[in-house]
Formats: structure tokens, sequence, C-alpha cells
């Protein structure tokens, strides 16, 4: 199997272009090896590339947030996604633990293809952009349910969510690493067919907001633990 | 208004370089819809997003509802901005509303002409989804530091309670002793 070809195959990321558009990216790309235990990029560090993996394997692990577990990632897996649209500091520490290869994509090389293969460019916008919204509506989720659960966790001072919410905490924690390094879970843009089959026209405009009922989920658990579980006759 | 031309357009700044047949064709695909009274619900919190608005006169507040039932205006869309466009990414419920602040006039850009305008390789929907992406971007990485500052305020917290829980048991039996040894003198 071809370079191009492999990544073609192997992320999710890249599984719409045609042979063509993978070549051009390609060239694009520059290859990075690392050794075991070579650090490929540090938590806080400026990230301006986006990583395909194309073989071995890296540990990310975060600083700071909690005791978090490493996540380990390897092929097909890609780093850094957020890097090619907004440059900024790295969240956690990305090592190599085997010999690892791997690709990298700079923003630059991402702005300069934008010119020379929109086509390609656009089919990687409508593969990261609807993971980046799901991961913002799940990362503002969890900060919601975080901010909640310490305000019950302050009100009720020292009983059962106490002792139970550190795993909870953990958890979270680990969702927030390992969200980042794989593929999205959620379905890529709908084609205009999908779209005409499955829409009804925009609600127009003049339509007045009508109070809808509590948000489901977490928040709704917490709030049911903080004023108790609601009178099965109705009472109160 | 009556119409959209493609001077109207050209003073929003994410068209400003398109060439006039790309605006032409966005006079095409964009909706103008009639002027909006002050109050007037534009879009709600939890309905499916299925388009995305460009305030063409007046500002549009953005309102969310908060766990204990109030709501806040979080931000304010100036006229020439567009609004609403992730629902063009992933067409989920809308997080806040959008809601008219004084008179307004919007145009409606659906999320099937913009899949099309795509598809077809437009230079403005790509630079568009590359504008919505680069924002995603941006907010995610704002919604990562403040998870983390509320799961390290989180922490704070269980440790603390677990600390008064503590302090509050050995008091108690301070308190228990202190009381035992008074009642046996």
């Amino acid at each position: 199997m071809s370079q191009s070809e492999h990544i073609l195959s192997s992320s999710w990321l890249t599984a719409n272009l045609t042979i063509d558009e993978a070549e051009q990216l390609l060239t694009r790309c520059s290859l990075r090896v690392l050794q075991a235990g070579e650090r490929l990029f540090d938590a806080g560090a400026a990230s301006h590339e986006l990583w395909f993996v194309r073989s071995g394997a890296i540990e990310l692990t975060a600083d700071g947030v909690t005791t978090s577990k490493p996540v380990r990632v390897q092929y097909p897996a890609t780093l850094c996604d957020m890097s090619l649209l907004s440059p900024g500091p790295h969240s956690v520490t990305a090592t190599a633990v085997e010999p690892t290869r791997l690709y990298g994509l700079s923003h630059e090389a991402f702005l300069a293809l934008k010119h020379e293969a929109p086509n390609c460019t656009a089919k990687l916008l409508r593969a990261i952009a609807p993971a980046l919204a799901a991961r913002l509506r799940s990362c503002n989720d969890r900060t919601e349910s975080a901010t909640m659960e310490r305000q019950l966790n302050l009100a009720s001072a020292g009983t059962t969510l106490g002792g139970g919410g550190g795993g909870h905490l953990q958890a979270m924690a680990d969702q927030l690493i390992a969200e980042g390094s794989r593929a999205p879970s959620t379905t890529r843009m709908p084609s205009q067919s999908q779209e005409a089959r499955g829409s009804d026209r925009a609600r127009p405009v003049t339509q007045k907001m009508e109070p809808e009922p509590e948000k489901p989920g977490m928040f709704g658990r917490f709030k049911q633990a903080l004023v108790g579980k609601p009178d099965p006759k109705g009472n109160g | 208004m009556n119409e959209l031309t493609p001077q109207t357009l050209r003073r929003v700044e994410l068209l400003r370089d398109l060439d006039d047949r790309e605006l032409a064709t966005l006079c095409t695909v964009l909706v103008l819809e009639p002027a909006l009274e002050p109050g007037t619900v534009i879009c709600a919190e939890g309905e499916l997003g299925r388009c995305c608005y460009l305030l063409l006169s007046g500002s549009v507040d953005v309102v969310k509802r908060m766990p204990n039932g109030t709501s806040h205006v979080i931000a304010t869309i100036r006229q020439h901005q567009f609004f609403g466009e992730v629902a063009l990414i992933d067409g989920a419920p809308r997080s806040a509303s959008c809601v008219a602040h004084d008179a307004c006039q919007v145009a409606r850009f659906e999320r099937a002409e913009f899949d099309r305008l795509m598809q077809g390789g437009s230079v403005f929907a790509v630079r568009f989804a590359s504008s919505i992406a680069t924002s995603l971007a941006g907010q995610l990485r704002n919604a990562h530091r403040r998870l983390g500052m509320s799961l390290q305020a989180l922490n704070r917290a269980m440790v603390s309670s677990r600390t008064a829980e503590s302090r509050g048991y050995y008091l108690g039996l301070e308190a228990q002793g202190e009381g035992s040894g008074h009642a046996a003198d």
C-alpha cells in the first residue's frame, strides 16, 4: 500500500479524500520519527501541527487537571486537529512509548493547501468541523455538570457525593484527554440529498419561544439529588 | 430592504474578498426575512438548527438559560455578522437563543444550500466552513480551560468537604468526651 493510500484509508479525517487529494496532502506533510521515550510535544508548548500516527504508539498525559491515567494512541489516530485551525498551547504531553513514525501537517501548510487544493481542504473541513462542534458541546456539558456537582458538594458538605465523586471526576478528566485523540463518534455533515430527505424548513423568525422542559442528563440527576426525589403521589 | 445585492453583502467582512459572481450566487441563496421587532426570538435554545443568519441591520442578543432557571445575555451580535452558524455544521440543538435587541433585518442561510455550495467547491463555502471551524477550535480551547478549572474547583470542594467531615467527626468526639467528663464530675 502506498503512503497516500495508507493515509487515505487510515484516518477519520482523510477518509473521504481521493488518492490524488491524499497525495496533495502528503506533499504538504513532514515525516517525524521518534524513539521510545522521546517527546513529541510538551503540555503548554506551542501547538501548530496536526499529527497522523503512521506506526508505533504515543502516550498522552495531562498535567495539573487531576491525577488522570495516561491515554495510549496508535495508528490510525490523529493528534492536535485543533492546531490546523487555531494554533495554541498543547493541553497534554505526548511521548512515544515505542519506535513511532508520524506525518505532521502544519497550520501554514494547511493554509497553503486551501489555495492549492480547495476541494481537499473542503473535505478536511467537512470532517473536522462536526468533530469540533461535538467535542465543544460535550465539554460544555461536562463543565456544567462539574459546576453543579461542586455546588451540590459544597451544599451537602461531606455527604455521599464527597465519597463517590472522585471516580466521576477522574472519569471526566480521562474523557477530556481521550476525546482529543480518537475518531469522532458523531456523523459527518450530511450530503445535500440527506438534508433534503430529513429537513423541514427553518422555523419562521417571528415565532415566539416556548418554555421547554428541563434538559435531561447529568444535570437533571444532580438537581434531583439536590431537591430530593419527586413524590410519586404528586404531593408537595 | 427589499432585496439583497452584492453591494450589501460586500459590507460583510467575511464576504469582502469574494468576486461579483460569488456574491451574486450568495444573493440567490440567502433568504431575506421580514423586518423584526425588538424581542422577536429568531432561534430558540434547544431547537434543531437548520440554518444560520446574517444580521443586516440592528443588533441581536444571544440569551442562555441557566441551570437555576434564569436567562442571561451572553453576547450581542452586531450588524453584518453571521450567527447560529454551528447549525450548518452539525444541525444539533441550539445552545442558546437569539433575540432581536432592537428593530432588525436578517437573511437566512439554509444548511442544505451551504452543503450544496461546499460540494460545488464554492470559495465562499470553503472560507465560511474554515471560519466556523476556526471559531469552534478557539471555543474548544476555552471550553477545555473552563472544564479544567471546574474540575480543579470540584476537586478542592471535595477535599474541603472531606476535611470538614473529618473535623466535624473529631470535634464531635471531643465534645462528647468533654460532655462525658463533665457529666462524670
